[in-house]
């Protein structure tokens, strides 16, 4: 909770910093706020109790703790990477700004206990990216994301509100666990507008992890905004989106599953396979990685589907979550260093092997990692899911899985062969400055790191 | 310890290397896969000395929760391949000296972390271990054949890649089936191999089936049986020699080794439901590949497909889960392992000596060089199995065991003794004998370098073809513990 | 001393190892001294072994060396055996080995691969020894392969000629044909008996049953058709006289190839108890005599048809082995090693004389150039031609006499290829060193005897291939057949004659007379009326012609057998590997980009679209759970 006002209170400041020129400090102060937040937020994990706030309108329980933790970290490494691109920025401020607001809005999303609250966490977090996302003014395209993002955003949001009140006029409250207790007491006889809701708000945050068919917005968007708002949406983002997810079918609905997971499936399959098999035509790194994500929102939601009782599925979550954020920040750092000297496409990583070996290796470690190669955290990840699905009767999932890996696998090495294999468009050595050349080593060696000793974070619910 | 510092050595080593700068790299690397021989020596010592010592194991938890342990052992399957590997790898690197290659240090690194890999897939006795360690033997050699691979590298080693990854990909899933499956003396699941062992046995003939083809696909595409082998000849021919020497001497031999070890104990049913398909598959491959080695003219295609061959023979002769079939493998592999790095060796000193391996292109050698002529001859002589080399008792094991699982097969097993003296009689006389056929060739003495390592290479080859029980005495034990588990 | 026997090999393998790695080094008079004292050294050994293994009790001892390969219950011991047998063939190989060592020294003088030369001849006399020494199947297996390694190299010897790396080739690889059903009749004897050392597994014959016998017995035959080429593996030996002259003597005459006779014996056992096998052999045997007897006829190079006459009688032995004339078989081996050594070292000396002329219409009147190389050769020729009183008439008799017992018609054919084996002998006799000189001047300037080195071993030969006899004297003379009772202890079914005598004497009288006519009738051709066979592109009569290509056998091979193994393998390479299996390889790949180009058009950036297809996908849903 102190994390999280931390935060918000951050933001505010950071409006400030304009009129009361200090814009200098802005980032130092920022990230020692962040890591101040983080702090906070980890002295409260020995709670006994989960406390919650507000007539249990947010509650701050180990879960929302950990994965607030895992947005935190993010949103860190992602203020230092930022800072080269927004040096000269006039307006970077108010970027700054809508971030931080933005971070709360995700971290109200990992502890909501109340669906107003999931709806607010969910605007708060949309809104500023909506803006972010069209921040490029002179560039059409940048406008044109901004502007997708926010119609396609809004369908979602309706659908979410009117599935919300569905439940609401089902069950009679918004209480994620009242909800739960109603279900519970009276199984089977639920109206069927109940269910529609529950639809609903399962088509809503389908949207916003961007599964199929409900991805299309994706692509363009990740590929229209600044590189280092896609690094943003790609990892906070996403993250926040599969905790409010997780909290919201995992316990808000867990009674009845029967009526999402079919839906579930057929979302998880059209989404493994549309998203490879579109992913490995495509030319524009940025496209291909934002396909990627689609279909690692798929293996997240295959942990949600198997759904087990255990925390197993908790850690499952949190630990992809976090391996696929502190991979892209890798693979977004390096794309950004990169693209200053071109496109984005992936010539423009030819010779990078000779060009700057540094970031070379790690961006080939973020590729493992991403591809799900040991001893990468990428492969425990993928591994967590896959014992996650063992347990459940959707096996045959799993020979899917592998088969679209496979092909993952593809277009994450065409990024490796491009850089050892192929000969360089131009010679010129790729510079970087301090900050991201250390973000991108750090994250790099994190990767590795949380790849060869997992137990902490594996075993952070075993009790 | 002695256990562990077989696995920690190597990779200390191949960091160390990594840093190094310009020549210092090769030196070093060499130095480093001598003392890496000397410790396997002294496993092979304590081995003699008591078999069951705890030097030679090693047992610590990595990821509690999840029941994986770093838990690795030598046992008599396990020795022979480390020897067989701390062997190779030096004369590998010997081997590279007459070539010179960019970025050394990251070339000889990444050899080491290769040794690093493929002694952890042999000593792993814990299944997740394995299955990382089966991986990361994927990297480095990745990456060998990536960067200092021949022409259209780019496509061909991707397509190796992402081949071998999917078959793992599908081992894994199969594994994973098994681990929660099992259930460890503590009550949880567990991947130490007795329980996936156990795990396996608890189930059904079908689910074994399914098991058996999950994890036998990864093996297959590893050794490669037919008709997974499609990778093969052209990554051995892209890949850079040592690349090559690597992946055929030793990483072949991880898809034979693990039939052996993760497969053969843990779905007997399996292997008697799909084990004679498999068999049919492995020696098909023995015929097919022995035949398409008769027409090829680059001399390493040519191997590269005689060797598919060998390994199928391998592959067959443990699946048929007799003894005789079990140690056949284990000598073959030995046998098949140092003949293939001659071979290989041989292919880039012609290419070396006369800048072609076309066979229709060279010739006469023999009257420019007669030492060399002679040591050809040997390594030959050892890859047609003649008696008295090392080829000849593991093949005689192999077609033996074979037979004890039908003899029709073992005549098809067999022809392999006809069309591998075919196509390497053939070869050799069109390179080595009759007179010039192109007068600007010329073939000056060998390097030094490359002497040594033949001389050794002959010198294993006849001593493994006079004496084979200095190598089944290692893995008798193993075969006879291997073969009480399978009744 | 027997436990000494090693040594025999030994000594062989030294020879080889220091010719071989200091050959270069070592004059050729002091390599050439290593090897034939090596051999010498065994050849005393073995007579020594030979004289006490007389005396052995149970007439057999197996040394021990060491443990070779074992797995499972399969456990094959580095093993020796003393027995008549081996002895026996001891004294042959290392006997007629020492002579042919002392010729070669002369013979190969000024070759610059004298060293080389004596090497692989020491490997091979290693090999051979250990083939008739091991105790087990296996070990003979290893000196089986090791002897057709050596004749590999020695028939390739001249490496820069094409042709004779092809023979070199085709032998190796033929043997190897035969030795794969070696192999698998190894297999099948462990799998049936437990054991490949020949003391247990006969010990066990009669338990296994008939038709396993029977393939054994069939398959270790194989193996023998290889090695001693028999039809269909025999086209291999005449193309081996590529080899020099003295490697045509020991190997591909005296010794190698008669170790598929060694082998039968040896397995004697099997072939008594199946009588079907011993058929095949006896058939075989008789087909390939009379065969290559025919092929002989027309042949004009000295050496092919010494190398036809060769086969032909490997043919004879086969047919005495199938028969059950075990001992008159490994009689006529040893007969027919020296006179067949005598003829081919004495075909080398007239080489040498003729420069490396081998055509016999190039050649005549030699006989004034080369008397003793004429009158041993002659010695020879009349042995082989079965003249009574001569080594080969006694054997070959023994042979015929017990086939006549066994079926007459098999006689019939054996008698005729011995009538016609006079005839080719002669005729190459006359035409070689009768009439006049047909060669060049130069040739005829260079006429001269051999040296000392290579006259011995002919003088030596020659009076065996007269005396030879007297080991093999027929019983009903009322002589006691010393070769007969040595090896009598290892055959299971002994078959004395049961011929009544005058039978007997009639069919030696039938043979001599024979013989005797048929030595005039190539007289009168080739000696009074002067013929001299026809030149390749004369046309002669079509049988004729067909006989003087060998009946085409080697070109039927090469369409029925290569070329087709050529084409297949070509097909697998270019089309099954690289279309099909690489193909689909390939084309799940593409297809896999195939597919996401097109799902890729969704991806048009279309708004409006995308808002569609989530709404189809909102109601799809709905659809889905409400009416499903």
């Amino acid at each position: 909770m102190k994390g999280f006002l931390v935060i918000s209170i951050l933001g505010v400041v950071a409006m400030l910093a304009e009129i009361f020129k200090f814009k200098k400090i802005l980032l130092p102060l920022v990230v020692l706020g962040i890591l101040a937040a983080y702090t906070l937020n980890f002295m409260e994990w020995e709670h006994p109790f989960s406390i919650s706030y507000f007539q249990n309108m947010i509650a701050f329980d180990k879960v929302a703790l950990a994965f607030t933790g895992v947005i935190l970290i993010t949103a860190f490494f992602w203020f230092i990477l930022a800072n080269s691109t927004y040096e000269n920025e006039p307006h970077m401020v108010d970027h700054y700004a809508l971030v931080l607001f933005a971070i709360t809005g995700a971290i109200m999303l990992t502890a909501f206990t109340n669906m107003t609250t999931l709806f607010m966490g969910i605007e708060i977090m949309s809104i500023p990216l909506y803006v972010l996302a069209a921040s490029k003014k002179n560039k059409i395209n940048s406008n044109e994301a901004g502007f997708k993002y926010l119609i396609m955003g809004s369908f979602a949001s309706a659908f979410l509100l009117f599935g919300i009140a569905l439940v609401y006029g089902a069950t009679g409250s918004f209480d994620l666990n009242e909800i739960r207790a109603y279900i519970a007491s009276n199984p089977g006889n639920m109206p069927s507008f109940f269910y529609a809701g529950v639809i609903m708000m399962l088509i809503a945050m389908c949207f916003k992890v961007s599964a199929a068919p409900f991805h299309f917005w994706a692509p363009d968007v990740y590929h229209g905004s600044p590189t280092i708002i896609t690094a943003l949406m790609s990892t906070v983002v996403k993250t926040a989106a599969f905790a409010a997810f997780m909290r919201l079918f995992m316990i808000g609905f867990n009674g009845i599953n029967e009526t999402w997971t079919g839906i579930l499936i057929v979302v998880i399959v059209l989404s493994l396979i549309i998203s490879n098999i579109t992913a490995a035509t495509q030319t524009n790194v940025k496209r291909m990685l934002a396909y990627s994500s689609i279909s690692h929102a798929a293996f997240m939601l295959m942990v949600i589907l198997a759904n087990v009782r255990s925390n197993l599925s908790v850690n499952a979550i949190l630990y992809y979550s976090l391996a696929y954020s502190i991979g892209s920040i890798t693979a977004f750092g390096v794309l950004n260093a990169v693209t200053k000297y071109g496109n984005e496409n992936f010539e423009e990583f030819n010779g990078l092997g000779k060009r700057n070996p540094l970031l070379a290796v790690c961006m080939t470690i973020a590729m493992l990692s991403l591809a799900g190669i040991p001893i990468t955290a990428g492969f425990f990840a993928k591994y967590f899911v896959f014992t996650a699905m063992m347990t459940t009767s959707y096996k045959w999932l799993l020979i899917l899985a592998v088969l679209t890996s496979a092909v993952g696998v593809y277009y994450y090495f065409k990024v490796i062969i491009a850089m050892y294999f192929k000969p360089a468009t131009n010679e010129e050595p790729v510079e970087i400055d301090m900050g991201g050349k250390m973000v991108v080593v750090l994250t790099a060696l994190i990767t590795i790191i949380i790849g060869v000793v997992p137990s902490y974070i594996a075993e952070m619910f075993s009790n | 310890m002695l256990a562990g510092s077989l696995i920690i050595f190597p990779l200390i080593a191949a960091i160390l290397v990594f840093m190094a700068k310009g020549k210092g790299a090769r030196n070093l690397a060499l130095g480093f896969s001598i003392l890496q021989f000397a410790l396997s020596l002294v496993a092979l010592f304590q081995f003699k000395h008591n078999p069951a010592s705890h030097h030679l194991l090693l047992n610590c938890t990595w990821v509690k929760s999840l029941g994986i342990n770093f838990a690795v052992g030598l046992d008599g399957f396990a020795m022979l391949m480390v020897l067989l590997t701390t062997f190779l790898v030096p004369l590998i690197i010997v081997t590279s000296f007459k070539n010179t290659y960019d970025r050394e240090n990251i070339f000889y690194g990444l050899i080491l972390l290769m040794q690093m890999a493929l002694v952890g897939v042999f000593m792993a006795n814990d299944g997740f271990l394995f299955y990382v360690f089966w991986e990361l033997a994927l990297i480095p050699i990745y990456f060998i054949c990536l960067m200092w691979g021949g022409e259209n590298r780019g496509k061909i080693t991707f397509k190796f890649f992402v081949y071998t990854l999917l078959g793992s990909l599908f081992m894994l899933v199969g594994l994973v089936y098994l681990y929660n499956n099992s259930i460890s003396l503590a009550g949880t699941k567990s991947w130490a191999i007795q329980d996936l062992i156990n795990s396996g046995r608890s189930l059904g003939e079908s689910q074994q089936s399914i098991i058996f083809w999950l994890i036998f696909i990864a093996f297959a595409i590893k050794m490669p049986i037919f008709p997974f082998h499609t990778w093969q000849p052209d990554t051995y021919v892209t890949a850079p020699t040592q690349g090559t020497m690597l992946l055929s001497g030793i990483m072949a031999k991880m898809g034979t080794f693990g039939v052996m070890k993760w497969l053969l104990p843990i779905v007997p049913l399996g292997i008697e439901k799909w084990g004679g398909i498999a068999i049919g598959l492995s020696i098909a491959g023995v015929v097919y590949g022995s035949c398409i080695a008769i027409v090829q003219k680059d001399y390493k295609r040519l191997i590269a497909y005689s060797s598919f061959a060998h390994v199928g023979l391998i592959g067959a002769g443990i699946l048929t889960a007799t003894a005789q079939g079990l140690q056949g493998a284990m000598l073959q592999m030995v046998a098949h392992g140092i003949n293939a790095v001659g071979l290989f060796l041989i292919a880039d000193i012609l290419l070396r000596h006369t800048g072609t391996r076309d066979i229709d292109k060279l010739g006469g050698i023999r009257s420019m060089n007669g030492n060399f002529a002679v040591l050809f001859l040997i390594v030959m002589l050892g890859a047609v199995a003649l008696p008295l080399t090392s080829g000849f008792p593991g093949e005689f094991l192999l077609i033996n065991g074979i037979f004890l699982f039908s003899a029709t097969a073992a005549a098809f097993a067999g022809l392999s003794v006809i069309l591998g003296a075919v196509y390497m009689l053939r070869s050799y006389q069109s390179i080595m004998l009759g007179d010039r056929k192109d007068s600007n060739i010329t073939f000056g003495s060998l390097d030094g370098s490359d002497k040594v390592v033949l001389i050794i290479i002959c010198a294993a080859i006849i001593a493994f073809g006079i004496y084979p029980k200095a190598l089944t005495d290692i893995t008798e034990p193993a075969v006879k513990a291997l073969m009480q588990n399978l009744k | 001393m027997i436990k000494l026997v090693g040594l025999i090999t030994l000594f062989s393998l030294i020879g080889f190892l220091i010719n071989g790695f200091f050959g270069k080094k070592l004059s050729k008079s002091l390599s050439g001294f290593i090897a034939c004292s090596a051999i010498l050294a065994s050849f005393i050994l073995s007579v020594v072994i030979f004289i006490e293994a007389r005396h052995l009790p149970e007439h057999s001892q197996i040394v021990n060396l060491f443990s070779w390969i074992s797995a499972g219950t399969l456990n094959i011991p580095f093993e020796f055996v003393v027995d008549p047998l081996s002895t026996w063939f001891l004294l042959i190989i290392t006997g007629i080995g020492f002579l042919i060592h002392v010729y070669s020294t002369s013979y190969m003088h000024n070759d610059e691969g004298f060293s080389r030369f004596f090497t692989y001849l020491n490997l091979f006399v290693f090999f051979m020894l250990l083939l008739v020494l091991g105790n087990n199947f296996l070990i003979m297996f290893v000196g089986w392969e090791g002897v057709g390694l050596c004749s590999y190299l020695l028939i390739g010897f001249w490496f820069k000629n094409t042709e004779y790396n092809n023979a070199a080739r085709k032998a190796f690889i033929m043997n190897r044909i035969g030795d794969l059903g070696f192999l698998l009749g190894i297999l099948l004897i462990f799998v049936t008996f437990g054991s490949t050392s020949f003391d247990q597994v006969f010990s066990k014959a009669g338990t296994a049953e008939q038709g396993t016998i029977t393939a054994i017995a069939l398959l270790l035959f194989i193996g023998a058709m290889g090695k001693s080429a028999q039809i269909p593996l025999y086209t291999w030996l005449p193309d081996a006289m590529a080899g020099p002259t003295p490697v045509s003597a020991l190997i591909h005459a005296a010794t190698m190839v008669t170790a598929g006779i060694y082998m039968i014996t040896r397995a004697n056992v099997f072939y008594s108890i199946s009588e079907t096998a011993s058929a095949v052999v006896a058939v075989v045997g008789v087909a390939t005599a009379l065969f290559a007897a025919t092929i002989g006829l027309f042949q004009n190079d000295i050496k092919k048809i010494l190398a036809y006459s060769t086969v032909s009688q490997l043919g004879l032995m086969f047919l005495g082995l199938g028969v059950g004339a075990y001992s008159s078989s490994v009689f006529h081996v040893t007969t027919h090693a020296f006179f067949k050594a005598l003829l081919f070292l004495g075909a080398g000396s007239v080489i040498h004389a003729m420069g490396g002329e081998q055509d016999v219409r190039k050649m005549g009147g030699l006989k004034k150039a080369l008397p003793i190389t004429f009158i041993t050769m002659l010695l020879g020729t009349i042995a082989i031609s079965g003249v009574p009183g001569f080594s080969g008439f006694f054997s070959k008799d023994e042979i015929l006499a017990h086939t006549y017992e066994h079926s007459p018609t098999l006689w019939f054919f054996g008698m005729l290829t011995s009538m016609l084996t006079a005839f080719y002998m002669f005729r190459l006799m006359f035409l070689t060193f009768w009439g006049g000189f047909r060669g060049t001047k130069e040739q005829h300037h260079h006429l001269h005897e051999s040296p000392k080195a290579m006259t011995f071993p002919l003088i030596v030969l020659a009076i065996l291939s007269v005396l030879g006899g007297v080991i093999g004297l027929p019983h009903f003379w009322g002589f006691h057949n010393f070769i007969g009772d040595h090896l009598e202890p290892l055959i299971l079914r002994k078959n004395p004659s049961t011929l009544p005598h005058d039978t007997e004497w009639m069919l030696m009288g039938i043979a001599s007379v024979a013989a005797l006519a048929v030595i005039y009738v190539a007289y009168i051709i080739y000696r009074q009326r002067n013929i001299i066979p026809l030149n390749e592109n004369d046309k002669m009569p079509a049988l004729q012609k067909t006989i003087y290509h060998k009946y085409y056998v080697d070109e039927i091979y090469d369409a029925i057998v290569r070329k087709p193994l050529d084409a297949i393998s070509t097909m697998f390479y270019k089309f099954v590997d690289k279309q099909i299996i690489d193909g689909i390889v390939e084309g799940v790949g593409s297809s896999v980009k195939g597919i996401g180009s097109v799902v890729r058009l969704a991806q048009q950036g279309d708004i409006s679209f995308y808002i569609i297809t989530m709404m189809l996908g909102v109601i799809g849903i709905l659809l889905f759970t409400f009416l499903l």
